[in-house]
């Protein structure tokens, strides 16, 4: 194999694993090094132990030597720093858990180094997983390894930009309102949310219980589905965990997508959407027409509704979930305080950043007393009308082609954007998760300006088998997936 | 002026694990020993749900005549403190696992019902020291996640007397239940009445108020005696019933306003999103059900129709295992009114001086049923019995090991008993011209010294019948 | 976007006050400046759901866990061996989480 190691798949690094061509600590230390030659230029990686992460790969070596290897052992991994290890810390990008270093490893931690994945590292993300751009960190902003005065968008944009350097094979991240899709998308990467309850939530710091899902993000689509296979499946510790089989999503992936009927929702194409972005994804439209999928235009009339109702759930649950950090068990706590009230409001006002703050508060508002009753109540109806529109599209379609993004990457320096208008950035995206469905999002091209369009694939809730058929499909015919920005060559 | 009490208990379940967490449920021990990160709400841990909890609420709800809602759910009630780690308990708000039922009592020889709103389950909240250290508390989390079923009457109680035999009914079913070990001196069993005075049963309510801390029925009775007199004294000199929450404080024994307590907290509840609703098939509710004891008013009226009296018939109907004592007694043909007696005085009095309960006697039913027999056959006196029965308690041993070994049959026939009254007589030449001359009362020093003479073994009923036989030769 | 009403108004300005001390956080007079304007912002984003219509019927698809499928009441050993890495407070001596006291007389 000539290519280098980083510009192999995972299913080709799985190959001359198995084959014993490398060794899992060839493969990682090799990654390591160029962690060490690129991290400081993207701040992916907020965390990286080369001690832990080679043992674990020396492991790996002796499981594969003695026939007991998985077919992704031995293959090093990022994971967001959201789930919860023992060996490294865990801090959600957050003051609040600095050094705090969790006394269980979360079910995807176990599944991935169960089956002898080394952690490549701890990935940066936006604090609390609440932001779409990566600069709400505690430990300092991530850039987009396409030009580093773009953000690589959020929340996931640690993990994002790490596969888009290259300087992980692929990492895992979660998704509550696009921050799998959207990072994917601004980098050029491969990222899909599947069905909530398809991943275990257990030992993932919650932001919106009901909403976040975790997920692999990596080069191909087929990569992805590799790492589904691993990372699916019912947990007893996660309650809202499903019972619903998990599939090998690698097989049919190869199956032809003659006759699978994509809907294309009027509502997402109108303006606002930047012509450029659109311009590639009409490519890509044509392209699967070519390779026999039939194109159906349809409605969601009520996307409207998806921003309001989405910031109002996912603010109230995220307010309950972060009521545990009060500087008593674990966490920052505030010194010099002399009263369990001061302890209270000022550890937590003194470690929690702003957007984490504003949604607490947010969050807190709309879930008490009178206000209750107006808000909360007309969110959760028009999250059941949003699940309705896509239960009534998947009666006419197959799948759901839409836009990820409203536009490419957003440039960090200029921050003209309020906080409105970055939730307003979400509105491809959110609606997915208020209706549990899966998503992918794939590269499709690029703007005038070098930075990667994406676009979306959304299904029916357990059918992530076709989204990933249709992304292989597009991506056995392309190249895109395959680029990666020279800085990092 | 009627009094108008609701009243919310709290009851410890005694399941083996906590409500959402698989941490071992037990007493004492090191703190935080069984605090699992589940009970410590640590980031990225969920809760997942007791089956177990789910039977006993079923159970109770037999018991209460209450409806079992087949599709339940959780909610999350918000409020910072420390014992609370996750900054809110999950309890239950729009589908709790009871509704409606009623509990009857007895109050001065009337059945009563009271009326239950409903039960709802939730987990309890950890513990805390103070002071312990300079300025310092200490949070214990073994108490948190620990299974509660909190049971909410309607405000249908109107004295006192109405609010203590009600609660002292709860009490025994739910231990009967075995449901709860009743203890309230631990907070297995917790009482929080609301209590407030209106003109007469159509004046609007006056305005409530709730009292905490009274942790035997004692304290519930004097915290209520003190409140409605306060209350009414505020009526009389026309000063504001404030809506409020007081506690007792056993001390003084009066009501005190808690203070820096808020009145009314948001507490924002919402379904709670780590826990889908939970749908209670019918055979689910059947199997629970099927391990629900005999029910104790079945039980009484079974004793009542045995010619037990009512008095007693409730004491032992509503002790399980009292009433397990009477089932096994009576199968071997020991009479009602014997099993009843033994069971309520002699065994009663060692468990209570032991701190025992009929669940963990040192001796069996079949071992009592041996040892009454033997006093129906006439083996043993009820006195010499009554004796047996502390070396059974004390030894483990049998009834007739005992009897035997100790060389305490009871002395019966005339070859025994005769020679030793006419040495009495003979001995006893004064007394025995007095009684041939007309004083009958010496027949009880004979008696007496016969009982003496045989060390108590002499059966009563023969030594009078040969006593008055020798006396009048 | 309709502008912002009265009602709303007061709103924002009770938000920040109550609500903080709900969420329990001291914010600085600057932040709530800040934030003031940041909800009236918000609030009227939220009334664009006054126009939902819900007049028709909707199946709810929310999934059910079965009775029979809960935990089992067996109880699982406890190893917090890690302890005092995730909670600094945790005082091993004593085993308590020391906490600056908050009530005066001792009370358990």
């Amino acid at each position: 194999m000539n290519k280098p190691l980083h510009e192999q798949s995972l299913k080709e690094l799985s190959d001359a694993l198995q084959s014993k061509q490398i060794s899992s600590t060839e493969l990682t230390e090799s990654y390591l090094n160029r962690i060490e030659s690129y991290n400081d230029a993207l701040n992916a990686y907020t965390h990286i132990n080369k001690e832990i992460t080679l043992a674990q790969a020396k492991a790996a070596d002796k499981t594969i030597a003695n026939g007991n290897g998985h077919i992704l052992t031995g293959i090093p991994l990022g994971h967001k720093d959201i789930f919860c290890t023992t060996n490294m810390p865990t801090t959600c990008s957050s003051k609040m858990l600095e050094n705090f270093h969790a006394t269980y490893n979360a079910t995807v931690i176990e599944r991935t180094q169960g089956i002898g994945m080394p952690t490549l590292g701890k990935l940066n993300m936006d604090e609390f997983a609440m932001g779409s751009a990566n600069e709400n960190s505690a430990w300092g902003r991530v850039a987009n390894p396409w030009n580093q005065n773009h953000c690589p968008g959020g929340s996931s944009g640690g993990s994002a930009a790490a596969v888009a350097a290259r300087i992980a094979p692929a990492a895992t991240g979660t998704d509550t309102g696009g921050s799998i899709r959207q990072p994917a998308a601004f980098t050029g990467i491969t990222g899909i949310k599947p069905t909530y309850g398809r991943i275990s939530r257990y030992g993932m710091i919650a932001f919106a219980s009901s909403l976040d899902q975790a997920g692999p993000m990596t080069q191909s689509a087929y990569d992805a589905a590799m790492l589904l296979n691993t990372m699916c499946g019912q947990d007893p510790n996660d309650s809202t965990s499903s019972n619903i089989a998990v599939p090998d999503f690698t097989a049919g992936i190869n199956d032809s997508i003659e006759g699978v009927k994509i809907g294309l929702p009027e509502e997402y194409f109108l303006k606002g959407l930047d012509p450029e972005c659109d311009l590639k994804i009409q490519d890509a439209i044509k392209l699967l027409q070519k390779k026999g999928a039939k194109i159906i235009p349809i409605h969601l009339e009520n996307l409207k509704y998806a921003i309001p109702t989405y910031y109002l759930l996912a603010p109230i649950e995220c307010a309950s979930n972060l009521a545990r950090f009060d500087g008593v068990h674990y966490g920052y706590r505030e010194e010099n305080i002399s009263n369990i009230t001061d302890m209270y409001e000022l550890s937590r006002e003194n470690s929690f950043g702003d957007e984490v703050k504003r949604r607490i508060l947010i969050g807190t508002f709309a879930s008490s007393g009178s206000y209750s009753a107006e808000y909360y109540q007309k969110a959760l109806q028009a999250k059941s009308v949003i699940r309705n529109d896509y239960r009534k599209a998947f009666s006419e379609v197959d799948v759901i082609l839409t836009p990820t993004t409203t536009s490419t990457a957003f440039e960090t320096a200029n921050k003209a954007l309020t906080p409105q208008e970055m939730y307003l950035s979400d509105i491809y995206t959110v609606t997915v998760n208020l209706a549990g469905l899966p998503a992918i999002s794939i590269p499709v091209g690029f703007a005038k300006n070098g930075l990667p369009v994406g676009a979306q694939l959304i299904s029916n809730r357990f059918c992530e088998d076709i989204i990933l058929r249709i992304a292989h499909c597009f991506q056995s015919e392309t190249g895109w997936h395959t680029q990666y920005s020279d800085d990092f060559k | 002026m009627q009094i108008v009490a609701g009243i919310e208990i709290h009851i410890q379940l005694t399941t083996k694990t906590k409500a959402f967490s698989s941490s071992p449920i037990g007493f004492g021990g090191l703190p935080n020993e069984r605090a699992s990160e589940i009970d410590m709400g640590m980031p990225g841990t969920l809760p997942v749900v007791n089956k177990e909890m789910l039977k006993q609420a079923i159970m109770l709800g037999s018991y209460l005549n209450a409806d079992v809602s087949q599709l339940i759910s959780f909610a999350r009630k918000h409020y910072f403190y420390p014992d609370l780690p996750k900054g809110y308990q999950i309890t239950q708000d729009d589908n709790p696992i009871l509704k409606g039922g009623y509990l009857t009592y007895e109050v001065n020889g009337e059945i009563k019902k009271c009326y239950i709103h409903h039960a709802h389950l939730e987990e309890d909240a950890g513990k805390s020291v103070h002071g312990y250290k300079a300025n310092t508390s200490g949070v214990d989390l073994n108490r948190a996640g620990q299974p509660l079923l909190e049971i909410v009457t309607e405000p249908c109680l109107h004295s006192i007397e109405d609010i203590i035999a009600f609660l002292k009914r709860l009490h025994s079913i739910v231990t009967y239940l075995e449901i709860c070990d009743g203890n309230m001196q631990e907070g297995s069993f917790r009482c929080d009445v609301n209590v407030s005075l209106r003109e007469n049963e159509s004046a609007p309510l006056g305005t409530r108020v709730e009292l905490k801390n009274m942790n035997s029925f004692k304290f519930i009775q004097k915290a209520l005696e003190f409140e409605i007199d306060r209350q009414h004294d505020c009526i009389e000199s026309g000063t504001p019933i404030i809506q409020e929450t007081r506690q007792y404080n056993e001390a003084t024994n009066k009501t005190e306003s808690m203070r820096g307590k808020e009145t009314s907290e948001d507490y924002r509840y919402f379904k709670d999103p780590d826990l889908p609703s939970i749908w209670i098939n019918e055979s689910f509710i059947e199997k629970a059900k099927s391990g629900l004891p005999e029910h104790p008013e079945t039980r009484l009226a079974h004793y009542l129709s045995l010619g037990l009296s009512k008095i007693d018939s409730n004491n032992i109907a509503y002790n399980k295992h009292m009433g397990n004592y009477f089932s096994v007694l009576t199968k071997n043909k020991i009479p009602a009114k014997t099993a009843s007696n033994w069971l309520l005085g002699p065994i009663s009095e060692l468990a209570n001086k032991h701190g025992l309960i009929f669940s963990n006697l040192p001796i069996s039913a079949e071992q009592v049923a041996e040892l009454l027999q033997a006093l129906q056959d006439g083996i043993v006196s009820s006195k010499m019995a009554k004796e047996v029965l502390g070396y059974m308690w004390s030894e483990n041993k049998s009834a007739a090991t005992i009897i035997e070994d100790r060389g305490l049959k009871q002395l019966s026939s005339e070859e025994d008993i005769m020679p030793i009254l006419l040495n009495i007589i003979q001995n006893n030449p004064k007394q025995t011209e007095e009684y041939r001359n007309g004083k009958d009362k010496l027949f009880g020093f004979f008696v007496g010294q016969a009982m003496k003479e045989t060390k108590g073994q002499a059966n009563p009923e023969v030594l009078n019948t040969l006593l008055k036989k020798a006396l009048n030769d | 976007m309709s502008k912002l009403n009265t009602q709303d108004q007061q709103i924002c300005e009770e938000i920040v006050t109550q609500i903080a001390t709900l969420a329990k956080l001291r914010l600085t007079n600057e932040e709530s400046e800040i934030y003031q304007a940041y909800f009236t912002e918000l609030l009227t984003l939220f009334h664009e759901l006054d126009t939902l219509d819900i007049s028709y019927d909707l199946i709810s698809d929310n999934t059910l866990l079965n009775a029979d499928d809960c935990r089992e009441d067996m109880p699982s050993t406890i190893d917090l061996s890690g302890i005092k890495n995730a909670s600094p407070h945790f005082n091993e001596k004593t085993r308590y989480f020391d906490v600056p006291q908050f009530i005066e007389y001792d009370d358990e």
